[in-house]
């Protein structure tokens, strides 16, 4: 059971998602690459989405405390030890005190299944240091490189490259075809991954990327055949985020997910 | 096709570059501008533009624009913006530079391979920015580059003049009346009298030279030459008079020093140094009285009668609706530049504001009369002229001396008897031989042309103009027993005969008394054109018969008495007789030099307000540009109007003109030339403008001569005719990018004014305008003359109604044209009905004309612009049929899939 204020109420279920906005501003410039900037972890925000399934008692004492007696006000969550509820991210742990601003984004609505049950959805954004946690040693699982993390599984569905050439048509109302070509110095590539890790190596890599990526360039190591930009770079790479948002699920016991978008330097 | 767009933008930092910051993409130009150089993206071979600095779809889509809807027009600022990555902080980076990008020449570049190529220019406008982005809108530099061509001088707004003007405004731009310089103190020392002003007469010097007597001990040093200072009779003799001092003398005299003062004209009525009460006290001010029609250099003043120019200019004052003649000798020119007139100095009233004005025209001919008798010419009293005889032309005798006198005559240069030189006259001889030695008398007779009256003048007396010189061996004589003149003027206005009837003559004489070794004079100085100094002596200075019958001066003696406007319009001709008389037996020879003979009008006194007006040709160009142009020639045709005006705005140039913008031309201008030679349109246009706004200018000689003023892409001013071309192109189907968004503007019946009309002549002195076209009842089934007023040219005339018309069928409504388009403010002069009556036809012709939008391609319509001639063709929207288009507005999107889009009005 985890203590939410005054309350008390089993963990919430896998898939809840904590969605990390840094404070960077990241931008396109027309020859294809990213100009960024970063204000700094201190404006670093996060806020992690859950579902609960509340009796309706639980449900009615929420609502009362959302509503009434700590309306307007933070909220402390306590997690009692090795809580396995990481609220926000893998990095962050999962036991202590984490002081919260919550808001209910859906109303709680009563389920048939389970059976006068209800379901609320609850955004938790924390507005306080957070507990004291030591990352977990890493266990490695795969071959896959990403900037001083080694041995992380390959992406679920491998990558989705998008290699842009440069080049315009379009077509006049008889398809004759009008070509403008900006040349080859003007093509670029970009790709997206959803990264499952373990809790050690997630907790580790969003580490890396918090803390020491950001607008930084970031080593990517591949094994052979992954082609993540397309066939036509191979690895080793130098990438750059691309999004100043990383949002990471925890989908199971042990198993987080990152969707990441990268740009090719 | 290989294309990649570039921004430039040029700082004004020539004299003092920023520190280069090429990761900006800031680079110095040696002796030159730095300059921001930023590309889309890298491109092989191209290393000093900065790719990365603009953000993904930065250059916006850019336009160039002129609404062409209602006719001749100047193209309008268009729009674009480039947004740059803000992440580096540019905007601190460039505001620790000093740099402010407002107002900075925008260039932007298409690179087709490394070289880049210059595409649009434009200027920056106020940049924004957040914490990624920086954009810089940009237009076109239109609305930057206006400045005002007029000038002002104390306050004074002075006027911009071009063309050929019936009557160009003088704006009065020094007025100073100082009455207290000129004191007892001033010429003395500050502590003695400062409270005396006014000074007596002691001695008359001369004509021209007074000494006066102070109090107390003068100061030598207040001696020498003048500015702008008057003497005023004060009273005593000759009160009220005004004269200029041109020198002070200081007189170191026992007791009360003096001063000897020395005026531009002799007095009309002499002054008194006698101590009682006619002793003449006189008063020294300083008046400034300065008149400007232009600060630019203007090419003549011109003669009412015929457009010519004179180096004498005609004036006139504005009063009662109309414009009145003043005096042509109250003001002179004050410079070589003909835009300035001071005030000559001389010919007032009582008052330094109201002119004694005088109009004096010259003769138009001079002939030896050659009539059988001299019955045509009434000579006064009893004398009978119908009794002398011609002997040979030119010389008349009496019944009695036939075969008693042989004589010859002659008139040499007659011409020059009217040419207002003073040293060039016509010379008229005659001798004759006597051959007993009876007193015979003999008549030396011409005849000349009058002037035209001086209709715009309010006249109240009339003179005869004369200076000559007689040399004759004989004494003069009075013929019969009439105390006549030797000389005697006469004037014809009537004579016919009736068979067996006397002929009667009406004549109007001007008293010319004199001997036969004379001169005669009473011509001012100002009347010549050649340089006179003479006090205008002969003028004023009235020296009769009783003085010295051999020296004859004052223009008072000279009155054709009785005359008036109505009985001089009646005059045929004018007549000079000289009568001699032959005392001796012998050979005798008798000279006559006719340096020029001429009408004075005297008008009544005008009271000179703050403006005058005078003919005038205006601005010269002063310039060759480049050796097209004659430096000295007039600009009127409608091109180099707009040329001069372009080369006068501010252009985007770092070189400002030393005058400054407006005030000279600009020291590298910015102008199509080959453009503005081509422009094949003759009138002769004319304008005066109190507001010189280049642009407005602009924009009004567009309206009025239905031209069209844009810039190409190197922001060179280009002009051409709003008229059916050639197009190179044809648009179908084929050239658009999505069919269905080709568009059919139809017209707009509140731009459709079928009854319009057009006022031109604009008087300068009212403010209104003077004439007007106009078109009535359109509706009517068929034209009638009646339905044009004021088209002269019939075949225009029902040409307008017809297309008027049309148009009235079609919108059903009848709107108030706007004044931008009903006045014409360049249609004055000679080619004012022309233009106007032009103008008219171009409008009518011209209004209610559909437009069209369509999109293109990059690839198609990189080279258009404004005033692109291009046909189009669509099987639906024009039926197959070719439309002829004229591009008003292109846009083009700098990003896939690069679509430019078009609207254009169907011609």
């Amino acid at each position: 059971m985890i203590t939410f204020g005054s309350l008390s109420f089993p963990a919430p279920d896998f898939g809840y998602k904590t969605k990390i906005e840094m404070p960077l501003d990241i931008l396109e410039t027309d020859d294809g690459n990213i100009a960024q900037r970063d204000e700094g972890t201190q404006f670093d925000k996060r806020l992690c989405t859950i579902d609960l399934i509340l009796t309706e008692t639980e449900m009615a004492a929420l609502n009362n405390l959302i509503s009434n007696s700590s309306r307007g006000q933070n909220i402390v969550l306590t997690l009692p030890s090795n809580s396995g509820f990481f609220p926000f991210g893998p990095d962050k742990g999962d036991t202590g005190n984490f002081t919260v601003a919550a808001r209910i984004v859906t109303t709680g609505r009563i389920q048939d299944n389970p059976f006068r049950k209800f379901k609320v959805q609850l955004a938790l954004l924390n507005v306080g240091t957070y507990p004291s946690y030591s990352l977990p040693v890493q266990v490695n699982e795969g071959a896959f490189t990403f900037g001083s993390i080694s041995c992380l599984r390959q992406p679920n569905a491998l990558f989705q490259p998008d290699q842009v050439y440069n080049v315009s048509v379009d077509f006049t109302e008889n398809s004759t075809p009008m070509y403008t070509d900006r040349g080859q110095l003007a093509d670029y590539a970009v790709t997206k991954m959803s990264m499952p890790c373990n809790e050690s190596k997630a907790a580790a890599l969003l580490d890396y990327l918090i803390s020491t990526a950001r607008v930084n360039d970031i080593p990517m190591i591949t094994p052979d055949y992954f082609y993540p930009f397309g066939r036509d770079h191979a690895s080793p790479f130098t990438v750059q985020l691309s999004s100043a948002i990383i949002e990471t699920t925890h989908e199971n016991y042990d198993k987080f997910n990152f969707e990441l978008s990268l740009r090719l330097k | 096709m290989s294309i990649t767009f570039g921004i430039k933008i040029i700082l004004q930092d020539k004299l003092s570059p920023v520190a280069e910051n090429t990761a900006i993409g800031l680079y110095n130009v040696a002796n030159d501008n730095s300059e921001f150089r930023w590309i889309q993206n890298a491109i092989a071979g191209v290393t000093t533009w900065k790719e990365g600095m603009i953000v993904k779809g930065g250059i916006k889509p850019f336009s160039v624009e002129i609404d062409l809807k209602r006719g001749g027009n100047t193209s309008l600022p268009g729009r674009g913006s480039v947004t740059i990555k803000n992440t580096d902080k540019f905007w601190q980076i460039i505001d620790a530079l000093g740099i402010v990008l407002i107002g900075l020449r925008t260039e932007i570049y298409v690179f087709n391979n490394s070289t880049p190529v210059k595409y649009r220019q434009y200027v920056c406008e106020k940049p924004t920015w957040d914490n990624k982005e920086y954009t810089i809108p940009f237009k076109g530099n239109q609305e930057s580059r206006r400045v005002d061509i007029t000038s002002q001088t104390n306050g004074v707004k002075i006027p911009a003049t071009f063309g050929k003007l019936d009557y160009a405004k003088f704006v009065r731009t020094v007025d100073t009346y100082d009455k207290d310089t000129y004191t007892n103190a001033y010429f003395t020392d500050p502590s003695t009298n400062p409270e005396i002003k006014i000074f007596p007469v002691v001695v008359l010097t001369s004509p021209t030279q007074y000494r006066v007597e102070l109090n107390g001990n003068a100061d030598i040093l207040r001696g020498g030459v003048p500015e702008d200072t008057y003497v005023i009779i004060s009273s005593g003799n000759g009160e009220g008079q005004i004269r200029q001092v041109t020198l002070f003398e200081v007189l170191l005299i026992a007791g009360n020093d003096q001063i000897r003062f020395t005026i531009k004209d002799v007095l009309l009525t002499e002054l008194s140094a006698t101590n009682d009460d006619t002793r003449s006290w006189v008063q020294f001010v300083k008046i400034g009285r300065n008149y400007n029609v232009d600060s630019w250099p203007c090419k003549d003043f011109l003669k009412s009668a015929d457009g010519t120019a004179t180096a004498t200019p005609e004036l006139f004052s504005y009063a009662d609706d109309k414009f009145n003649r003043i005096s042509d000798f109250g003001f002179t020119v004050k410079d070589t530049n003909n835009n300035a007139l001071d005030i000559d100095g001389s010919q007032y009233s009582d008052d330094i504001d109201n002119l004694e004005s005088f109009i004096i025209k010259p003769i138009t001919s001079l002939a030896l009369v050659d009539s059988a008798t001299l019955e045509d010419w009434k000579f006064g009293g009893t004398f009978d002229s119908s009794l002398w005889e011609k002997k040979v032309t030119g010389i008349y005798g009496d019944q009695d001396w036939t075969d008693k006198v042989v004589a010859s005559g002659s008139l040499a240069n007659a011409a020059n008897a009217y040419d207002r030189l003073s040293t060039s006259y016509a010379e008229y001889s005659i001798n004759f031989d006597v051959s007993n030695t009876s007193t015979r008398k003999l008549i030396k007779m011409l005849k000349f042309g009058l002037p035209t009256f001086p209709e715009d003048a309010d006249v109240e007396k009339f003179y005869f103009g004369i200076k000559m010189t007689s040399v004759s061996d004989k004494a003069s004589s009075y013929p019969g027993s009439d105390a006549l003149g030797s000389i005697l003027a006469m004037f014809r206005r009537f004579a016919y005969s009736l068979s067996g009837n006397n002929v009667f003559v009406s004549q109007y004489m001007a008293s010319i008394e004199g001997g036969a070794n004379n001169t005669v004079e009473d011509l001012p100085d100002n009347y010549f054109i050649d340089t006179v100094s003479t006090n205008s002596l002969a003028f004023y200075k009235t020296h009769a018969a009783n003085i010295d019958p051999f020296y004859l001066n004052g223009y008072t003696l000279f009155e054709i008495t009785g005359c008036t406007k109505e009985v001089y319009n009646t005059f045929l001709e004018g007549g000079i007789a000289f009568i001699r008389n032959a005392g001796s037996i012998g050979y005798h020879s008798d000279t006559t030099k006719i340096y020029e003979l001429a009408i004075i009008f005297q008008l009544a006194v005008s009271s000179i307000k703050k403006e005058i007006y005078s003919p005038l040709a205006g601005r010269i160009f002063n310039n060759t540009f480049a050796g097209r142009k004659t430096e000295s020639e007039l600009i009127s045709h409608p091109r180099d109007l707009l040329e001069t005006i372009c080369r006068l705005q501010k252009d985007d140039s770092s070189l400002a003109p030393t005058a400054g913008w407006g005030k000279s031309y600009a020291v590298a201008p910015q102008v199509n030339t080959q453009s503005f030679d081509n422009l094949n349109l003759v009138y002769s246009a004319a304008g005066q403008f109190e507001d010189g706004m280049t642009d407005d200018l602009k924009r009004s000689i567009c309206k009025n001569f239905n031209l069209v003023n844009w810039q190409n892409n190197e922001g060179a001013e280009c002009v051409g005719k709003l008229e059916a071309g050639t197009p190179a192109y044809t648009v179908t189907l084929d050239s658009v990018m999505d069919r269905t968004k080709i568009k059919i503007i139809d017209r707009d019946e509140s731009d459709i004014y079928v009854e319009p009309y057009v006022n031109y002549d604009k008087n300068v002195g009212s403010g209104e305008y003077d004439s007007q076209l106009k078109v009535t009842n359109t509706s009517a089934t068929n034209y009638a003359v009646s339905y044009v007023t004021g088209v002269t040219d019939t075949a225009k005339a029902q040409a307008i109604w017809q297309a008027c018309h049309s148009l009235a069928l079609n919108v059903h409504t009848i709107n108030e044209p706007p004044s931008d388009l009903t006045d014409l403010e360049w249609a004055n002069g000679a080619d004012a009905e022309r233009i106007a009556t032009d103008y008219l036809l171009n409008w009518v012709t011209w209004q209610g004309k559909q437009e069209i939008e369509f999109p293109t391609h990059f690839n198609i319509a990189a080279s258009w612009g404004e005033m692109t001639q291009v046909n189009v063709v669509f099987s639906h929207l024009t039926n197959n049929s070719l439309k002829r288009c004229l591009t008003e507005e292109i846009v083009i999107d700098p990003n896939p899939p690069y679509n430019v889009g078009v609207k254009a009005i169907i011609l």
